[in-house]
């Protein structure tokens, strides 16, 4: 069809033209045999993962009982559930990402979510002055990096510094003037305002070796480095595929028992579940809840755990939205918060493994989250009823779109909220959009109702980023607008709880600041979800955590 | 001959024109930006704004679109990624050859398989060789591919352990992925191949054939098979093509590195760079592909032949 | 059984008339012959007036209605289908589920049959430059994956329905246009077409009364297989966080959200599937039922 257009001679002898096809044929194959060439060409050009020996499972088991020798050939696999971004600590704020910078880089500080909080990693002591405004650090001895060099002030005051030039790192630093090192063994911070809760930024600046950040250049991050003083350093690292990791045997706190560790991408949690009971998986943390029975069943009571999770799913209403003026009225707020069924978003988002949650944080985690002394809203759907029908919608009302992220748990919060508020006359609409659009309508405050998550607070003083008109960053609900709400008490106290160190004067802070945030009828806490973990025979993992685990902590199974 | 195809290699150009152009005009139509998605929830709407622009996302699209081209001729680069700052050459290469791989591997099992099965059904039409191919192929082509996955996952991979189920270490990795998306494609063969064959044989000239006293496997072999084939090998082509994007679910579920799932995976972060450049690539592949389908037809049609020399003379 | 009908022989227009009847009549005659056929057009027709009388079955408040105290029930005397992982009744929405899903994919169809034929027409019949420039514009769209389309349009507009039509018909259209246009080249140099060309008939009228007659078989099988395909496709992109948007029920949303109990609770996947599967086939034994009867060369 296309040939008889264009001129070409075509043969006119049945000889002639079998030639013909015959070169065609031969042409054609050798296009798709060069298509097919390319193609494996190109796979074959990945490097590392397809052609290291001894380290990939493919369904066998590993052997169990040898000795030392033996055990350093054995390599631990790591589940990350998306692509590592970066290996550069100051440049992402994805929690896996963390995950993986906690087993190769230190902070100042570390945290264990076991025993609660913070505690002194690479500082030995820390001397905060009077005013709180100088922090004053004397590092641990005998702190060496990954490359041989020896932790020195100056690595700090460099990577603090090059901290405060990333955007991603802004909310850490904010409140940080100056850094410097008056010698090699002493690092001083000077603050812009007394700020009692730096320790999260202390653990999370992870101190660089100075000399090969600058060396690696843009490259840094990019690329395998031994620019930290934790206990593994990268060897490999594919964005696509995932990490090796290596032990670092002069780590200052002894070697780890585990040499080796292989984090492999796995996206799929269906896939997770199946590739941990096969015995392609060494440790699966935070598993998806509606597994946890074949999961509990194959690992056993000895290799599993549901640890209390530090997460928050609540829901806020926008009282000043422009589309819904109805979210004004504050009988219908209260009457949407007292027909919410807490039991009901626990069975649907956590199988009922979680539980109804009536404050900000979790109070196991942090030891600031007032308890006691405020509006619940418990589920009281006759309530809720009288409560519309008092503000004069005894028959109904539309309140407008639910506002949730694409995440799987916001999503079936949001519905269950439509279902019950729809139990009792109130009618509102789901919609879900993807992470960073929804960031930027809750940042303009576009929207009616939200399903919003929090997790990983350890301070109570967290919560100056939703309730805060000032705060950089996000807050979901705008206090200030009309006046309608004593905006300014809250903020006061937001600056008392953060500028005393004493703990019960911050309680009490605390606790008048929630107390009027729950009576304003707009942040309702719902559940709290556990997390699953289960982990194979082959280690032990010590005291299980649900975020922050430290692969140094592991060893062997005899 | 070689004119005509030196011509269509050389459309690739406007074709890779072409396909810049549109993606980057849709993802300019769609909202959201790389900034946030980088720098998450907590960042200051400031800094999400300085690092677009630094990345140079805000860009007018023409601005965008000649910069692109640019780099691409000038550097051979295809940039580097909003998202992770690297290389999008080093991301989406070795990507895309691992979709490459599973689609070839997709490709020709499902044509060694579902062609015989259907020309099988249609010769030997309904008798029993017709109904039980049949019937199987109506059934798989009808489920969705990723119950398909699961089950060979939950079968080949829990219970009977015999085979990985995630990465691309051993060449048994490769089995299920390609078999997941394969078999709805041989499902189609079989059925697509039947029907064209039945058509095929109920032309008048068979019938001629059978008349002037011709085997009837002559009949079968020499005249109904070649006609019944060129709208089949029209359909291994698109096949192929589509297998490429739809290999994204397969990618998934066997957590394989490959290019469908790395684009549809950046398309949320907006990751201009490398859905562009995972599409250049897509794209040459495909027009080679209906390239070579589009030659194989013209010789193997022979009323196209027929015409040909009947104007010639 | 060429009819060189001009507009000046209405005479002859009302034989061709006639004989298009009797034509429909035989059609219908050979299709009820064929067990296949007979087979997937009652079982269709069983599930279209399921869908169209779902009321009187159940209400479309049972299928929104969550009572999380019974999730992911099997299977019992009151909930027929058990309940999905809200414990709504998995049967009310499988039921008012099918009615979007199949609309959807019944409507996406026609909307890229009709856009992809009249492309393919137009391509195949002018030929030359025009050709050129929809074939090679194709090739171009072609090359950009469907996915990306869907994603974009999905993104920028939101999920509904006119938008799933409108991304389901841009990524779909293409099948047909190469198929017609193949077929109007093969067809257009046979001798009864350059007869009615020399009876002074004119383009359109060609293509319509000539060339589509025969073709339509071509596509009429296409346009079945992609029913069924559509509504796969449908489920796929809820996987992908791409469908309706909840709680209006779809069946590639309830599988979506089957999706992680597949191991727990498999009844909450399966019925939406075989509901999938059921209609497919018999979707796709029609159409085979069609193309059969409609062959001219098919002896009786």
């Amino acid at each position: 069809m296309i040939f008889a257009r264009k001129g070409f001679s075509l043969a006119r002898t049945k000889k002639e033209y079998s030639r013909k096809v015959n070169q065609m044929k031969r042409t054609i194959a050798l296009c798709l045999a060069l298509i097919m060439a390319l193609g494996l060409l190109a796979g074959c050009n990945q490097t590392g993962t397809e052609k290291d020996p001894g380290t990939t499972p493919d369904g066998t088991n590993q052997g169990t009982n040898q000795g030392t020798a033996e055990q350093s050939e054995k390599t631990l696999i790591m589940r990350a559930e998306s692509a590592f971004t970066t290996l550069d600590p100051a440049n992402s704020n994805n929690t896996h990402d963390i995950k993986l910078y906690d087993q190769i880089y230190e902070g100042l500080y570390g945290m264990n979510e076991a025993s609660g909080g913070y505690y002194k990693e690479l500082a030995k002591d820390v001397q905060v002055s009077d005013d709180s405004l100088v922090y004053t650090i004397t590092l641990q001895d005998g702190v060496t990096f990954q490359n041989g060099e020896t932790l020195t002030a100056s690595d700090c005051v460099f990577t603090y510094e090059r901290a405060m030039t990333f955007a991603a790192m802004n909310y850490l630093t904010t409140m940080i003037e100056s850094v410097e090192a008056p010698d090699d063994q002493t690092f001083v911070i000077k603050m812009k305002y007394a700020y009692a809760p730096l320790a999260h930024t202390l653990f999370r600046i992870k101190i660089l070796e100075e000399g090969e950040v600058t060396a690696q250049g843009d490259k840094f991050g990019t690329i395998p480095n031994t620019a930290g003083t934790g206990a593994y350093y990268v060897k490999e690292y594919d964005v696509a595929s995932g990490a090796k990791l290596t032990s670092y045997e002069n780590y200052w706190q002894g070697a780890p028992n585990i040499k080796n560790v292989e984090y492999r991408v796995l996206s799929d949690a269906a896939a997770s579940v199946i590739a941990y009971e096969n015995g392609e998986l060494d440790y699966y943390e935070d598993a998806a809840l509606s597994d946890w029975d074949s999961l509990y069943a194959k690992a056993g009571e000895s290799h599993s755990t549901m640890v209390k999770g530090n997460n928050i799913i609540w829901m806020g209403i926008n009282y000043a939205s422009k589309n819904k003026e109805v979210l004004n009225n504050d009988l219908v707020r209260q009457a949407m918060f007292y027909a919410i069924n807490k039991e009901d978003v626990n069975i649907a988002v956590a199988e009922g493994y979680g539980n109804a949650a009536d404050t900000y944080m979790v109070p196991e985690y942090v030891p600031t989250q007032p308890t006691t002394g405020f509006e619940t809203y418990a589920y009281n759907p006759e309530k809720a009823k009288e409560l519309l029908a008092q503000a004069g919608y005894a028959d109904g009302v539309d309140v407008g779109t639910i506002l949730s992220t694409n995440s799987s748990h916001n999503s079936k919060t949001a519905q269950v909220i439509q279902a019950n508020l729809e139990a009792v006359g109130i009618h509102a609409e789901v919609e879900m959009l993807d992470v960073s659009l929804a960031v930027e309508k809750w940042n303009a405050q576009d929207y009616d109702l939200c399903v919003y998550a929090d997790s990983g607070n350890y301070d109570f003083n967290n919560i100056r980023q939703q309730v805060h008109s000032e705060s950089v960053g996000m807050y979901v609900i705008n206090y200030t607008v009309g006046d309608k709400f004593d905006w300014k008490r809250i903020e006061e106290l937001v600056a008392l709880g953060a500028g005393t160190a004493d703990e019960n004067e911050r309680l009490t802070y605390y606790t008048e600041l929630w107390s009027m945030v729950m009576d304003t009828a707009t942040i309702l806490p719902l559940i709290n979800r556990p997390v699953a973990i289960v982990w194979s025979e082959r280690i032990n993992i010590g005291d299980p955590v649900p975020t922050y685990y430290k692969i140094r902590n592991f060893t062997w199974a005899e | 001959m070689y004119r005509y195809i030196l011509k269509r290699i050389l459309f690739l150009i406007p074709t890779i024109l072409g396909v810049v152009f549109i993606i980057f005009f849709v993802l300019n139509l769609t909202p959201g930006n790389p900034g946030r998605s980088i720098l998450g929830v907590s960042a200051p709407q400031e800094a999400v704004d300085q690092l677009n622009e630094e990345l140079g996302y805000n860009d007018p699209l023409l601005v965008k679109y000649f910069n692109y081209l640019k780099n691409l001729v000038l550097n051979r680069s295809f940039g580097t990624s909003y998202f992770t700052g690297q290389a999008v050459a080093d991301e989406v290469l070795p990507r895309f050859g691992v979709t490459l791989k599973l689609s070839t591997i997709g490709i020709i099992i499902s044509t060694l398989v579902g062609v015989p099965l259907g020309i099988l059904t249609a010769v030997k039409q309904y008798s029993i060789w017709d109904y039980v191919p049949s019937v199987l192929a109506f059934l798989l082509a009808a489920i969705p591919s990723f119950v398909l996955g699961m089950v060979l996952l939950f079968v080949f991979a829990l219970k009977l352990n015999i085979l990985p189920s995630y990465g691309l270490e051993t060449w048994k990795c490769y089995i299920m992925p390609s078999l997941c998306m394969a078999i709805p494609i041989t499902a189609f063969n079989v059925r697509f191949t039947k029907s064209s064959m039945l058509e095929s044989i109920r032309e008048d000239y068979i019938d001629t054939a059978r008349a002037k006293g011709a085997k009837e496997r002559t009949v079968i072999w020499k005249h109904a098979l070649k006609n019944a084939l060129l709208p089949v090998i029209t359909n291994i082509g698109l096949n192929m093509g589509g297998l490429i994007m739809g290999a994204v679910v397969a990618e998934r579920l066997f957590s394989v590195p490959g290019i469908g799932a790395l684009i549809v995976d950046r398309i949320a972060y907006k990751d201009e760079p490398v859905i562009i450049a995972g599409t250049i690539v897509i794209s040459i592949t495909f027009t080679i592909i209906m390239l070579a389908v589009d030659i194989i037809y013209a010789f193997v049609d022979p009323r196209i032949r027929a015409k040909y020399t009947k104007v010639k003379g | 059984m060429s009819q060189n009908v001009t507009a000046a022989n209405p005479a002859a227009m009302e034989r061709v008339k006639f004989k298009k009847q009797s034509q429909a009549k035989e059609i219908w005659r050979r299709f009820r012959k064929n067990r296949g056929s007979m087979v997937g057009l009652i079982m269709l027709t069983i599930i279209v007036l399921a869908l169209v009388f779902a009321n009187l079955i159940t209400s479309y408040d049972a299928a929104t209605a969550q009572n999380l105290r019974i999730k992911l029930d099997p299977p019992s005397a009151e909930h027929w289908f058990g309940t999905d992982s809200y414990g709504r009744d998995l049967f009310a929405r499988v039921l008012y589920g099918g009615r979007t899903s199949l609309s959807i994919a019944v409507l996406a169809t026609l909307s890229s049959c009709v856009v992809g034929c009249a492309l393919g027409a137009i391509a195949g019949y002018f030929g030359g430059k025009v050709d050129n420039i929809i074939m090679r514009g194709l090739d171009i769209f072609m090359s950009v994956p469907d996915i990306l389309f869907t994603m974009a349009v999905v993104f920028a507009l939101g999920a509904s329905m006119v938008n799933l039509l409108i991304a389901l018909t841009l990524a779909y259209f293409t099948n047909y246009v190469r198929l017609v246009r193949s077929q109007i080249l093969s067809l257009s140099d046979l001798e009864y077409v350059e007869a009615a060309r020399a009876g002074g008939a004119g383009s359109a009228r060609i293509i319509m009364s000539h060339i589509f007659p025969n073709a339509m078989g071509v596509i009429i099988v296409n346009t079945t297989l992609n029913v069924a395909k559509i509504i796969l496709y449908e489920s796929t992109l809820s996987f992908l966080g791409l469908g309706m948007p909840p709680p209006q029920p779809e069946w590639g949303l309830i599988l979506s959200e089957a999706r992680e109990y597949m191991r727990s609770a498999p009844h909450m996947l399966l019925f939406p599937a075989l509901a999938i599967v059921l209609t497919a086939c018999s979707v796709n034994l029609i159409g085979d039922g069609l193309r059969d009867a409609m062959d001219p060369h098919l002896k009786s």
